[in-house]
């Protein structure tokens, strides 16, 4: 029997040394990556040691800041819980507040014992406790930390006003809206509903949890909606660089039958009547589904995903802050594949009009808003804006990017008559704000399911002619596009002018 | 009578140095260690008692066995202080108790050979003990594993592990000819007939089957690798463990699509860190105080796992030890285990006659399995399924076990020493006769 407990004995020993390799690559190899893991709350007590950097809006106003224990408890009106209960520890010696309340959650994030950080508190983390890249609080650890280190304060693009703005008529409201000021690509506003004070989370995470909703998730890049009429900016860049004649007319019926190539397709207009004899401006001002439909089919699918590509579908965004796979800015797509190499008759003409697999983020929406506004440049976005040391020097300072360009000038000029156009007398017109001049495009989507519901979007900028900012909402469940977003996106711009004013 | 005293109290001095440095720090750190000292005294003074014990009677087993597994019990018995002083109480006494139940194994039984005498009564006792514990059973944390008797928690599997391996290598023993040759020709290959193979598929077939009721199935994995070895050494055919593994591999899959519960330990396995807020699961929490050691540890009672990670004293104990002794002090509980097991093997090797073989390589593949199991989990090499680590987790029934499975060990080792030294021959006669 000898033989046989031998070879079991080498069998088993070898199991044993590959344990030991496992072992060593989570000790050795990964440790680091695992420290950096959300939901590690490791490096949150060990950051503890450095007192950390502030948050700011623009104009300087107080997103995140930390306080003593003490301070903090005085602020919210109920103790600080702290998450180790062991006897002796001296834990928590800061806490993170966040004065703006409800209004920045997802963007700015959360910072908790319990639940660890979110947001700009995790991707930003680095900067905030003052660390350069590949210094690790763990590597401090020993001498370092004993010495008061001090954070750096980081100053977002973020702007407060237009930010409460949109929060305040979101209230009861579900979905997500982005600003964005059109020349620099600078975010200006990030909004995702349903929110929760983050101030409470240690406090009412169950409550929390039960909104339900997806109240942990930033819609605003990580939930993917579909565009339905919003999408017409983007298949008017593909019918225009065909060469499409914007003035001639097409007669709209109500109701189109296209055939190709043995196939045919059919396309309803909401209006049972249709619009009669309309142009491309009349098209777009209108939202007329035939009109997007049986031109883009003339124009052929080419064309379509040419300028779908254009306008950074099928891409990841390029917001380093966040480019984690996980709780980052998710890629639009035109169908499951991104952007495919060609569409059937039926798939281009319901893409035409932002349905069939055409999904976008709110955040890439507002962008491609802020092309159109900005000449066709597309900029890459930006929420950082200037980093601070503890001696209050600047060592950051953001350089507006170019990122893509969809449209020629004369494109996008194009498209924005025609937005300013919905505004005058399509489907934007109850929107009109007196004294500014508005260019705008609603969209209503259908979103499958066990349970048709169709999402409301707004689209919109201004000055036309000079814009400062640009805006993208979606509301789920919004009905129309012009009755539910377009208030908020209102709101949002008010804000905005008010300020430059 | 004293053969090499000072050779052989040195190692006892190992574990001894372990459980009082380990005792000290704590004593600085960690407040209610204090309530320990006289329970880690009265540990001391069991073993060196057994120390003194095994002397006084000339021991000439193994050496190194029961200090080497000492040092794994210390190791434990500190890493639970550091947790929890409360519960450490209660493990410093069934380690004691089990020191006692080991030095009863060695010198009482006199000869392990009586073990093996009733293997249908070590079967049907297998069997009962599980079937009870299924029906009146205590549910936590998902499995049915747990007596209550007069305020006691029994966890019942753990003497069915000694009760299966006394019964299969004595039922081994007498058949493995007839399992090795084979005497159904099928074709090219040779089967044992039905009447030599029943007994084995039934007893094994039986015990996995109401493991997997009472959701037991580490314990259920543990039992079918053990057995499957056994087998093997016993008979030398390599067929046996070719045939386990599409065995094994069609009944995972079976678990996977029955029991929903072993759905989500795949799916936790295939990614542990799913969400922001939640805190990640049992096994994400694992990694991050394992990560957190790196080389050389936080240092004892320097770690947050001990707090953080779910079930830290039983299941997950290995990683506490991981983040606050680091990957030096892992390691050195690795090696521990494997010299356990090498130190089995030789036992086993060295037994001299087939029952003894079979029931010391059967125990050394027992340690091997339930370490290589835990700690496959702990580590997310293997999906996760929770046992206890042997000798070190908290639990009082699997200490004591492991404990009497130690002392089999120590007189399988002993008697058969005794017995091919040349000047006991005579002594040997008189018990043979």
């Amino acid at each position: 029997m000898s033989k046989g407990i031998k070879r079991a004995a080498l069998g088993l020993t070898l199991c044993f040394f590959i344990l030991s390799g496992g072992l060593a690559y989570w000790q050795i190899i990964a440790s680091a990556q695992l420290l950096a893991k959300p939901g590690n709350l490791r490096s949150v007590y060990l950051e503890q040691q450095i007192w950390r950097g502030g948050i700011f809006d623009r104009n300087g106003e107080i997103l995140a800041k930390s306080y003593s224990p003490a301070d903090a408890a005085k602020i919210l009106g109920h103790p600080i819980e702290a998450a180790i209960t062991r006897p002796g520890d001296n834990y928590p010696q800061q806490v993170v507040l966040f004065p703006q309340g409800d209004a920045f959650t997802h963007i700015v994030g959360t910072y908790s014992f319990i639940y660890g950080r979110s947001g700009l508190e995790a991707s930003l983390n680095q900067i905030l406790l003052g660390l350069g890249p590949g210094e690790s609080v763990q590597s401090h650890a020993g001498q370092l930390l004993k010495t008061q280190r001090r954070g750096n304060d980081v100053v977002l693009t973020l702007d407060s006003k237009i930010q409460s703005a949109g929060v305040q008529a979101f209230k009861g409201k579900l979905g997500a809206a982005v600003a964005i000021a059109p020349k620099t690509g600078q975010i200006l506003a990030m909004i995702s509903s349903p929110t929760f004070d983050p101030n409470q989370l240690d406090n009412a995470y169950s409550t929390i949890a039960k909104t339900g909703n997806q109240v942990f998730v930033n819609k605003a890049i990580s939930s993917l909606y579909p565009p339905g009429s919003v999408m017409k900016l983007v298949t008017s860049g593909g019918l225009l660089r065909s060469g499409l004649d914007v003035n001639a007319l097409y007669d709209d019926t109500g109701h189109a039958r296209v055939t190709q190539n043995g196939q045919s397709r059919d396309v309803v207009e909401i209006y049972k009547n249709g619009l009669g004899e309309i142009n491309f401006f009349d098209a777009l001002a209108k939202s007329s589904n035939t009109y997007f439909a049986t031109r883009s089919a003339l124009a052929g699918a080419e064309q379509f995903l040419a300028a779908a590509q254009r306008f950074g579908f099928g891409q990841r965004i390029p917001l380093s802050e966040f480019a984690d796979s996980n709780n980052g800015v998710l890629p639009s797509s035109i169908t499951k594949d991104g952007v495919p190499n060609a569409l059937s008759l039926g798939q281009l003409m319901d893409s035409s009009y932002g349905q069939g697999q055409v999904q976008v983020t709110p955040l890439h929406e507002a962008m491609i808003c802020a092309a159109v506004a900005n000449n066709g440049v597309m900029m890459r976005p930006a929420l950082v804006e200037r980093v601070l040391n503890p001696a209050q020097q600047t060592i950051y300072r953001l350089q507006p990017k170019v990122w893509l360009t969809p449209l020629t000038p004369q494109e996008a000029g194009l498209i924005r008559q025609g937005m300013q156009d919905a505004v005058v007398h399509g489907t934007a017109q109850g929107l009109a704000i007196s004294g500014v001049d508005l260019a705008a495009k609603t969209g209503t989507a259908e979103v499958g399911g066990p349970i048709k519901t169709t999402d409301g979007w707004f689209i919109a900028f201004a000055p036309a002619a000079d814009p400062l900012i640009a805006v993208a909402v979606v509301v789920e469940n919004g009905e129309s596009g012009s009755g539910a977003a377009g208030p908020i996106a209102r709101d949002m711009i008010l804000a905005a002018l008010r300020e430059s004013r | 009578m004293f053969r090499r005293p000072v050779a052989n109290l040195s190692l006892y001095l190992y574990p001894l140095a372990v459980l009082w440095v380990g005792i000290g720090i704590l004593y600085c750190t960690v407040k209610g260690t204090e309530q320990i000292l006289w329970q880690a005294s009265l540990f001391s003074a069991a073993l060196l008692a057994f120390f003194l014990l095994n002397q006084v009677l000339g021991y000439r087993g193994d050496r190194f066995l029961l200090p080497t597994t000492a040092c794994l019990v210390v190791i434990g018995l500190v890493i639970i202080t550091r947790i929890d002083p409360e519960l450490a109480r209660k493990q410093f006494l069934w380690a004691t108790v089990g020191l006692g139940i080991s030095a009863a194994c060695v010198w009482g039984i006199r000869d392990y050979r009586r073990l093996g005498r009733y293997q249908y009564i070590w079967a049907l006792l297998a069997i009962i003990m599980l079937a009870v514990t299924l029906f009146f059973g205590v549910t936590s944390g998902g499995a049915t594993s747990w007596l209550e008797l007069g305020g006691f928690r029994l966890e019942p599997e753990e003497m069915v592990k000694v009760a299966m391996i006394i019964f299969l290598a004595n039922y081994l023993r007498n058949n493995r000819e007839l399992l090795a040759i084979g005497t159904i020709q099928i074709g090219r290959f040779s089967v044992p007939e039905p009447r030599v193979l029943g007994p084995l598929a039934m007893m094994v077939g039986v015990a996995l089957l109401l493991l997997a009721a009472q959701k037991s199935l580490g314990t259920a994995l543990v039992f079918y690798g053990v057995a499957l070895f056994m087998v093997y050494v016993a008979t030398q055919k390599g067929t046996y463990l070719l045939l386990g593994i599409p065995v094994f591999l069609a009944t995972a899959w079976l678990g996977f699509k029955i029991f929903h519960h072993v759905q989500t330990r795949v799916e936790i396995w295939l990614n542990p860190w799913s969400s922001v807020y939640a805190q990640g699961s049992q096994i994400a929490q694992s990694l991050f105080a394992i990560g957190n050691g790196g080389l050389w540890g936080m240092g004892l009672g320097q770690g947050f796992g001990a707090v953080k990670v779910p079930a830290a004293q039983t299941d997950f104990i290995f990683a506490v030890i991981a983040e606050e002794l680091g990957f030096v002090g892992a390691l050195a509980v690795i090696l521990l285990f494997v010299v356990v097991i090498y130190r089995c093997f030789v036992i086993a090797l060295k037994a001299n006659d087939e029952f003894g073989t079979i029931l010391a390589a059967g125990l050394g593949f027992l340690f091997a399995f339930e370490a290589l199991i835990i700690l496959a989990g702990v580590t997310k090499l293997l999906p996760l399924t929770g046992i206890p680590l042997p000798w070190v987790s908290y639990g009082g029934s699997s200490m004591l076990v492991h404990m009497f499975m130690l002392g089999c060990l120590s007189n399988i080792s002993h008697v058969s020493e005794r017995h091919s030294a040349p000047l006991q021959v005579k002594l040997v006669k008189g018990i043979a006769g």
